[in-house]
């Protein structure tokens, strides 16, 4: 029987043995292909929708989505840059101001747009790299919701203000635990291994939302500036504080130390990295 | 299937191209399309020749070689060390970008995850910022769009042919 069985695939196989100058690559499964996919960047991934009818569509399955900005986007004139980072009021700045909404917007529609073109049941890994804040708290957390709800293992929010942003931080918002109320939700949630969070605000709430439902996490969760005031006053302890000692973040000693003694014994489990050692 | 107290076993592969391959068990049973025809068939005896019917014998030379190496570096616990980056940049270097397609097919076929793995990432580094046109002649892709398709397609997603190179 097994003789046979390899009599045939022999047989039909030998037809297309021979591959010369052929499209090679339309023998491999889709798979394979989302596989290349996923290791470009965004914008090579898009590209190869124009490169015939069968890879239209391939890219939206990536499992990798990192929305660096695209180059313009990015690329403020140095002007612009300086005037908004040395808060000059001038008349010009208010010109720059509207330029760098501007472009928040269009950096906000282009995630809006690769997510909800997004076809593919899981994505592994996203990162979310813009200067945005607390304005943008109902997109930003809807981002967070979507990728939590395919599974992703590894995130990262940098909103990092390099053009010495004002106003207010994003923050989790209040309303965010409801995410625990909804099925994709929880279960997304199980397959988190990676957190990183730049310049974003976390609040007991939130923290204690990843770390207790997040069994993979283990791995690491990074904060950065922006976030010591509010960890100040979470104590997780027992089985949780174990998988918490690689929790890094900007964390003053001496007020680590004082929070040490005072709350649970997971504090001196934490790695600690001093002030000078982040070059924010 | 490998009895106690017996030499090392060789597995026997026969290619497309009629040649046949004789390779260390270790480093056949990484082709999952191998191990899983030994695994149905435990009884098969120790001559049987597996037939390979979709590989011809140059890629097959190729990735028994990478195989190999790979089996040796677990066995020494050298993964994921400089040693085998290294390996694995050299082993790459010389080949052509037609030698490139033919192994990942043929990975593809005997299904050889880690393999499949270095693979993809080689081509994808070799795509990094290529134009639509170089990415076509790269894998041989016909384009079966009109241009009026292939100009909508281009439009949606404008953002993503800025600052590509030149081929």
């Amino acid at each position: 029987m097994i003789y046979f069985k390899l009599i045939l695939c022999l047989f039909f196989h030998q037809l297309d043995a021979s591959t010369e100058g052929e499209d090679l690559i339309s023998k491999l499964p889709d798979d394979t292909l989302v596989d290349i996919i996923c290791r470009l960047n965004l914008e090579e991934a898009a590209r190869t929708s124009s490169l015939s009818s069968r890879w239209k569509h391939l890219w939206n399955f990536s499992t990798v989505l990192n929305f660096a900005a695209p180059r313009k986007l990015w690329k403020f004139p140095v002007i612009t840059l300086l005037l908004t980072r040395a808060y000059l009021y001038t008349s010009s700045i208010e010109k720059h101001k509207t330029e760098i909404d501007e472009r928040k917007n269009r950096y906000i529609s282009w995630v809006n747009k690769v997510l909800e073109l997004h076809r593919g049941s899981s994505i592994n890994e996203s990162r979310i790299c813009f200067e945005l804040g607390g304005s943008h708290e109902t997109v930003i957390t809807d981002w967070i919701n979507t990728v939590i709800a395919k599974r992703v293992q590894k995130l990262e929010l940098n909103l990092e203000r390099c053009l010495g942003g004002d106003g207010k931080k994003y923050t989790f918002p209040q309303e965010w635990n409801n995410i625990l109320e909804t099925p994709h939700g929880l279960s997304g949630l199980k397959s988190l291994k990676s957190l990183s969070l730049v310049d974003v605000c976390v609040t007991r709430q939130a923290l204690e939302i990843f770390i207790y439902n997040c069994p993979l996490l283990e791995q690491q969760i990074k904060l950065h500036v922006g976030n010591v005031p509010l960890l100040r006053d979470v104590s997780i302890g027992g089985e949780y504080g174990v998988r918490l000692k690689n929790l890094i973040g900007p964390v003053r000693t001496e007020k680590l130390s004082h929070s040490a003694r005072h709350s649970s014994c997971i504090w001196t489990r934490i790695r600690i990295l001093c002030d000078s050692q982040y070059a924010y | 299937m490998s009895k106690l107290g017996q030499a090392k076993r060789i597995i026997f592969l026969k290619t497309a191209d009629g040649q046949l391959f004789e390779v260390d068990e270790p480093v056949a049973m990484e082709f999952e399309i191998v191990k899983s025809f030994f695994d149905e068939n435990e009884d098969a005896a120790d001559d049987t020749v597996v037939p390979l019917p979709n590989v011809s014998a140059e890629p097959l030379a190729g990735i028994i070689e990478f195989c190999k190496a790979h089996v040796e570096f677990r066995a020494n616990g050298a993964a994921g060390k400089d040693e085998v980056k290294k390996f694995n940049a050299e082993y790459i270097k010389e080949k052509s970008n037609e030698q490139l397609k033919e192994l990942i097919l043929a990975a593809n076929y005997l299904n050889i995850k880690e393999m499949l793995d270095f693979l993809t990432e080689t081509i994808a580094n070799r795509l990094k910022n290529k134009s639509v046109e170089y990415v076509r002649a790269f894998f041989g892709i016909e384009n079966d769009f009109t241009p009026q398709e292939e100009e909508a397609v281009r439009k949606e997603y404008e953002w993503a042919f800025e600052g590509v190179d030149e081929d």
